[in-house]
Formats: structure tokens, sequence, C-alpha cells
């Protein structure tokens, strides 16, 4: 049986299951590192394009 | 100079009280300007075009009786206009100014960014001409025959190099956010379109796509809906979070908001691309996949949203007199607003009535006029002052293109929202004996007149407000100094010996937990996170991974799964004479008006009988033609509905045959040869994509010999005499028309044809079905 005929019996389920997973699980993991950054380090971040002169 | 750089100089070995040494530079703002002004010049085209194509849909005699200025040869240039005309050129405008801000240094090459320039102004020049010359792929937002195709994809090399490598020589450590969303552009972009743009060429302009039938709309819709998350939305996020905090001098409400939404978006917007294919022959599954997908994108969408209007916080009072951010606040809040309807759109039962709709178009054109159009236009005003060296010439001008583009922008959309849910119930409406109330389909379109029309209003008052801006911009450069100065800028350059911060120390020390708790504790804050912000070439291959990733998901269940197309032994592929007509159709644009796809709803199938349309009918489709709009009704069960003498006439005068009907006369279509000669290098190349042409029907299409018919002059000539001496033009058989009626002809038809050898009339078979493999409800 080829790779075709093996997915074929899988069935596609599987394929959204494991790709909400996969998202989920990321999304969980960025916001967890987002919240736990030091304040200061983002806020010195956020203010660089108005350390410029305008032009 | 960056607190970061200094610290950074400081390090490298310079003493206490010892000034860090500073790099002298000075940006090159003279290809900003370049972008800037080619963006309003096409800006003002992609609109004038818009407008044409919008009142010969009210006045069909716009179309001139010329296949050049037809509605769908022009419709694909409006639209490559808008894209990639008007938006690629402010976006790189703004990726040109702002990097260079960001990074503290000169764009990498100078040379690199005047190829890039007139590179992609070439491009633009060559889709402009060929487009309306009939050289098309038949693919939305990927018209472009191949060897622009090839020209895009240099220039953009060209682009990457030179954005990288200013990313590489940037005296500032911290990529900001906006830097990131150029990044997600840029990888992305090249992604989409080498894979959807896989062709086989078949002639100097006439290629075939790899792919067929359900596949082809599958790729197709992944680019084109990635298309405009990474072509319409990354790079003007990028352009928000720049602009938006300049023109306001407020720094951006929450970065820690701008990183989950950047990657929440990067991630899930790749998968959204099923949503433009609900109920069609595109498996069940990844149309569920799209769905969810779609409505999960909400999220980040809004976080982009929330984080630039809140950028406004303590400035709102601005806005009432800055007219650069009326245009970014109400740009930010039609982002806001269509990235609330699109995921709603993608809602499978919403879609079933929006699906082919001017619902669809309104959507795109609040998002196009009022998210990427005004955002622009903001972004113009409080460039041009800068660039120009000279004050904005006129407020009070800029303030009124901004009122005259807004109710522009409604006058436009809410007609077109009342014609799309008019057209959805219209066309589903069941009377109470099970039959269509609506049947015939050009009482549906006459309904449409008055809503068009006062599109045709809204968009000729948003052109207004793009000239307004033309001429302010215009004499704003009339007053700009004989010489533009050159302020030099000076930065501390990064220390190439920067130490790593050490990894920080889990806050779990002292508490009973397993060591992966504290190695999972260490990985939360971040120091990761941190290097690739430092790092662009691995940043942009995480961007990568995860678009990859994500794509993959669905392309390989959709490529290697059998039962995905479940073959249908009675489907042949095109006899020459109907693959040439084929080739006409895409040439003529007709998948602008007309859909190839009918879904599996009740009203739909009462309209276009006796089938809804199956996945296996479509695998010798390169490319495919399902189509996305319905301004005339769907043509995939035409086949034998009508003799060839109606087609003949219809394409001769249709509104003479088929009263009120908006469609453009196809006149030349009677009157132009068909190239016989060219036939057989076409079924090659359709061979060589795996369609099963045998040798001998190849060679046999066409004889150069003039005493000897081929099979496609054959079947011209009995088509000819079909249509008879009635029809009055001569030499008939060796007319594009012909060959055009034997494609619509054929078109269904092999769903109800006993499988070759044989012998009842039935509907055949279909192999391998599975509960998810044929689309159906």
């Amino acid at each position: 049986m080829g790779l075709g005929g093996l997915m074929s019996n899988l069935g596609m389920n599987i394929f959204a299951m494991i790709g909400l997973v996969v998202f989920f699980a990321m999304f969980v993991a960025i916001i967890a590192w987002a919240w736990s950054r030091p304040r200061r380090e983002l806020e010195y971040q956020a203010r660089l394009p108005l350390e410029e002169d305008d032009g | 100079m960056a607190a970061d750089a200094l610290e950074d100089a400081k390090k490298s070995g310079d003493g206490p009280g010892t000034s860090p040494k500073l790099d002298q530079f000075v940006y090159n703002d003279k290809i900003v300007r370049a972008f800037l002004l080619v963006t309003l010049l096409w800006g003002v085209v992609a609109l004038l075009v818009g407008i044409l194509i919008a009142l010969q849909l009210v006045l069909p005699k716009l179309n001139l009786g010329l296949l050049m200025t037809a509605f769908g040869r022009l419709r694909p240039l409006h639209t490559n206009a808008a894209i990639f005309a008007f938006a690629g050129n402010a976006i790189f405008a703004a990726v040109y100014h702002s990097t260079q801000r960001l990074c503290k240094t000169r764009i990498f090459s100078d040379a690199l960014s005047w190829f890039h320039f007139w590179g992609w102004q070439l491009i633009i020049v060559a889709a402009a001409v060929s487009l309306p010359l009939g050289y098309t792929t038949g693919k939305e937002y990927a018209e472009l025959e191949w060897p622009i195709d090839i020209a895009i994809a240099v220039v953009w090399v060209a682009f990457t190099i030179n954005f990288f490598g200013t990313l590489f020589i940037r005296r500032e450590r911290h990529m900001y956010v906006t830097l990131w969303f150029y990044i997600a552009t840029i990888v992305t972009i090249p992604i989409l379109h080498i894979f959807n743009s896989l062709e086989l060429p078949a002639g100097f302009m006439k290629s075939y796509p790899v792919y067929a039938g359900v596949q082809d709309a599958f790729v197709q819709w992944w680019y084109g809906h990635n298309a405009v998350g990474f072509m319409l939305t990354t790079p003007f996020l990028g352009i928000m979070y720049y602009y938006l905090p300049k023109a306001a001098e407020r720094p951006v409400y929450s970065y820690r908001l701008s990183i989950i939404h950047f990657w929440s978006l990067v991630f899930i917007y790749i998968w959204a691309g099923p949503h433009h294919l609900h109920y069609t022959a595109l498996p069940e599954w990844a149309s569920t996949l799209g769905m969810l997908f779609s409505v999960m994108l909400w999220m980040p969408s809004w976080g982009g949203m929330i984080n630039g209007l809140l950028t406004l916080r303590g400035a709102w009072s601005k806005v009432a007199s800055e007219p650069i951010l009326k245009f970014l606040v109400v740009a930010v809040t039609f982002y806001g607003m269509s990235t609330f309807e699109g995921p709603l759109l993608s809602v499978k039962s919403v879609n079933a009535l929006s699906h082919y709709t001017d619902w669809t178009i309104a959507h795109v054109h609040a998002g196009a006029l009022g998210w990427n159009g005004f955002l622009t236009f903001g972004m113009v005003y409080w460039l041009m002052p800068r660039m120009f060296q000279t004050k904005l010439w006129s407020k009070t001008l800029a303030n009124a293109h901004f009122w005259i583009a807004t109710v522009g922008i409604l006058l436009y959309i809410v007609p077109i929202y009342v014609a799309g849910l008019t057209q959805g119930l219209m066309w589903r409406a069941i009377d109470s004996s099970g039959e269509l109330v609506h049947g015939d389909f050009v009482e549906t379109v006459m309904r449409l007149m008055p809503m068009y029309w006062l599109r045709v209003l809204g968009g000729l008052l948003y052109l207004a407000g793009a000239v307004l801006c033309g001429v302010n911009c215009f004499k704003t450069w009339t007053t700009r100094p004989a010489t533009y100065e050159e302020p030099v800028q000076e930065a501390a350059p990064l220390p190439r010996d920067y130490a790593e911060p050490p990894k920080p120390e889990s806050r779990l020390k002292g508490m009973p937990v397993a060591d992966a708790a504290h190695r999972f504790d260490v990985w939360l804050q971040g120091w990761w996170h941190r290097r690739w912000e430092r790092l662009p070439f691995r940043f942009a291959v995480w961007v990568t991974i995860a678009v990859v990733v994500a794509s993959l998901f669905e392309f390989i269940p959709l490529f290697l799964i059998r039962s995905n197309v479940p073959t249908i032994a009675s489907v042949q592929p095109y006899t020459p004479l109907e693959l040439a007509g084929r080739d006409i159709y895409l040439s003529e644009g007709c998948y602008n008006c007309h859909s190839q796809m009918v879904r599996p709803i009740l009203s739909e199938v009462k309209r276009y009988p006796p089938e809804y349309s199956k996945p296996g009918e479509f695998v010798y489709d390169h490319p495919f033609q399902w189509g996305s709009r319905r301004i005339g009704p769907d043509l995939h069960r035409e086949g034998g509905l009508k003799a060839p003498l109606w087609h003949f006439e219809h394409f001769e005068n249709p509104s003479r045959v088929v009263q009120n009907s908006i469609m453009p006369s196809y006149k030349p279509l009677l009157t132009t040869d068909l190239d016989f000669a060219a036939i057989p290098g076409r079924m090659a190349a359709m061979k060589t994509l795996g369609v099963p042409y045998t040798r001998e029907e190849i060679e046999g299409a066409y004889d150069p010999d003039p005493q000897v018919d081929g099979t496609a002059e054959i079947q011209a000539k009995e088509r000819a005499e079909k249509i008879g001496k009635q029809a009055g033009y001569p030499e008939l058989e060796r007319k594009r028309v012909i060959a055009l009626i034997a494609y619509l002809e054929r078109l269904g038809v092999d769903l109800f044809r006993p499988p070759p050898g044989e012998g009842t009339g039935q509907m055949a078979d279909v192999d391998g079905v599975g509960d998810e493999g044929d689309g159906a409800e």
C-alpha cells in the first residue's frame, strides 16, 4: 500500500484534529511567553519609532 | 540614539565617561519619493478602470464591442492595478522609508532599490498591456502569464536581498514590530506566488497550471486568500505600527499584544483559503478546516485593530484637527469591520447565501478602499511634506479628500451589500410548490441596477478624493527646495562582539518541582524570542516554518489522498476543438462573470439541473474555472441546453437573444480566425500535465496540408453546418466562436454519458467516494 493509500484509509478528520491541537498549543505558548516579558523592555521597544526626528 | 545601542557601545570596551564612536550616514529618500509618486499614479489608474467596469455593468455599450475593452478582460486589470500597482507601490514606499529609520542605516543597496523600482513598474506596464490583449492564466489575482511571473520572482528576490541586507547592517539591535510584519510579507509572498504559479508554458504568453480541478481550486484560493493576508494585511499592519504612532506621537498601546497577534495572524491566515470554496466540489473536511481557522482569525485581526485604536489614547483630540489621523483611524476601523465580516462570511451557512453574490464584492471593497486605501493616503499625507521637505500645500484639501472619500466608500459598499443580499435571497427563493420564484436569472440582474448606479457614484467620489490628493501632492512638490537636503544621521554601530545576556534563572528556584518545570519556566521568560528579535534571518526562518507547516496540513491530504477526488469513468478529456474553445473562454475572462460550480443546495440544483457538480468532473481542467461571481448564470450544466445557433446569436448580440442582458457583444469572435495550428502544441502540454491524450490524437488534431482536415477542423465544420447558412458569416468553420461554442456544449455532460465502451445513458458511477470525499452536504 502506497502512502496515498495509507492516508486514504486513515481518513481526513485526523488532520483537522492535529492541526487544531498544534495551533491551540502554539497560541497558549505565545500568550504565556508574551505575558512573562518584563514591562520595561516592552516599553522601550514600543517607543522605537518615536526616537527618530520626523523625516 | 537608542539606549540599547548606547549600552552595546559601552559594552564593546569603551570605558566609563567615553563617548561611543558614531557612524554617520544618510538615508536614501529618493527611492521613497519615487515609490510615493507612482503609488498615487497607479492608484488613480486602478480607480479609473474600476469606475469603467462598474459603468459597463449598467451601460453594457461601454464594452464598445471590442474584446480589448470587454469587462472580462478589464476586470483583472482593475484588480491587479489595485493590489499590485497601488497597494504594492505603497508598501514599498513605506518599507524603504520606515526600515531605514528603524534600522538606523541607509538601505543596503541603492542599485537594488532602483532595480526593484523600475522592475516593478515594468511588470505593471506588462500587466496593463497583456491583460487587455487576452493573455491571462484565468486564475484570479494570478492572471499574469509566465514570463511576467518570472519577472515578479526576480524583482522580489532583489527586494528581499535589499531588505534583509538592510537588517543585517542595522544599528538598532531590536527589530521593531513593523519589521516583523515586513519579514512575514517578504518571505510568504514568494512561497504563495511560486507554488500557485507552477505552470507549464505552452507558448510565449500561454501556460497551463500543473494542478487541475479540485487541487487547482485549493491552491488558487490558498494563494488568493493569502495574497489578501500577506499583501494587503501584514505589510499594512507594519505601516500602521509605524505611521500611526508617528502621526499621533504616541507609542503603540501594547507591544505585548502586537507579539501575540503577529504570530497568531501569521499561523492562522494560511489555513483560511478554503473558505472561498464552501459547498463546492472541494472536499468537505478542507472546507470545514478553512471555516474554523477563518473564525479563529478574528482574534489576531482584532488584536491589531485594538492596538491601533488604543494607540490614540490621550490623542483623540488631535483626530478632529488632523486629516492624517482621520485617515489612519478610519482605516483601522474599516480593518476591524472587514476582519469581523470576513470570519462571518466564512461560516458555511452564511456563505451559502453570500457566495457568488455582490456581498463578497462589498466586503473586498470595504477592506480595499477603507483599510488599504485610507491607510495609504494617511501615510502619503504624512510622508509628502517630509519627503519633499516643505509644508503640505493644503490641509483643507486633505480634509476635503477625507470626507469625500468616506462618503464615497459608504455609497459604494452599502448599495453593494444590498445588492449581494438581494441576489442571494432571490436566487434561493422557492415557492410553496417547490419551484424557483425567480427562475429567470436576468430578472435578478435587473433588480440590482439601481444599486450598481449608486456604486458608480461612490466610486466617482472616491476617485475625486484621490485626485484631490494628487493635486495636493503636486502643489506640495512644486514648493520643494531646489536641492533636497540630505541630513547626516548619527548612530553607534552594533558591536560585533555583542555578548548575549545570560539565560534567566528559574523563578521556581527553591520549590519542590521537577527539572522539567524549571526548564519550562526559564523558557516562558522568552529569552529565546528576544534573541530572534535580534536575529532577522532566524526570525524569517521561523515565520517561514509557521507558514509552510500550516500550508502542508492542507496540501498533503489533498494531494495524496485518492478519495479526495473520486474519478468518474465517463469523464473524458476535451476534444481538440473544445480545448481551443476553453482557451478562448480563459482569454476572454468569462470566469469574471460566470461560475462553473453547481453547489449541492436545493435552489441551485433546481436552477441548474439535474445534478450538483462532482469533483471528478474537473480532473482535466487546467486551470479550474469554478469562478467566484455570478453576474451571469452558472455554466457548468450548460452543455446540451441550447442549440449552437442560440450560442452563436448570443455571442453576436446577447441583449437581442436575452432581453435585458448586460453581457457584452463578442462579435469579433465571429470574424477572427481560430489558430488551428496551435492546437497540437496545447494538447501536448496538457498531455505532459497528465491529460491522457494519445500521440495520434495530438498529431491528428491539425494537418498543415490545406487539403486535409485535422480533427479540430472536422469538428469545426460539423458545428458550422449545424449553425447553418442563417448566420451570414463567411467561413464560419474557421472562426473562434465555433471553438467556444464547442466548449460550452461540452460543459457538464460527461457525468451523464456512459463510460467509454458501455451502453446506457444513466448517470455515471463515481469511484471511491467516501462521506468526506465528494464535497456534498
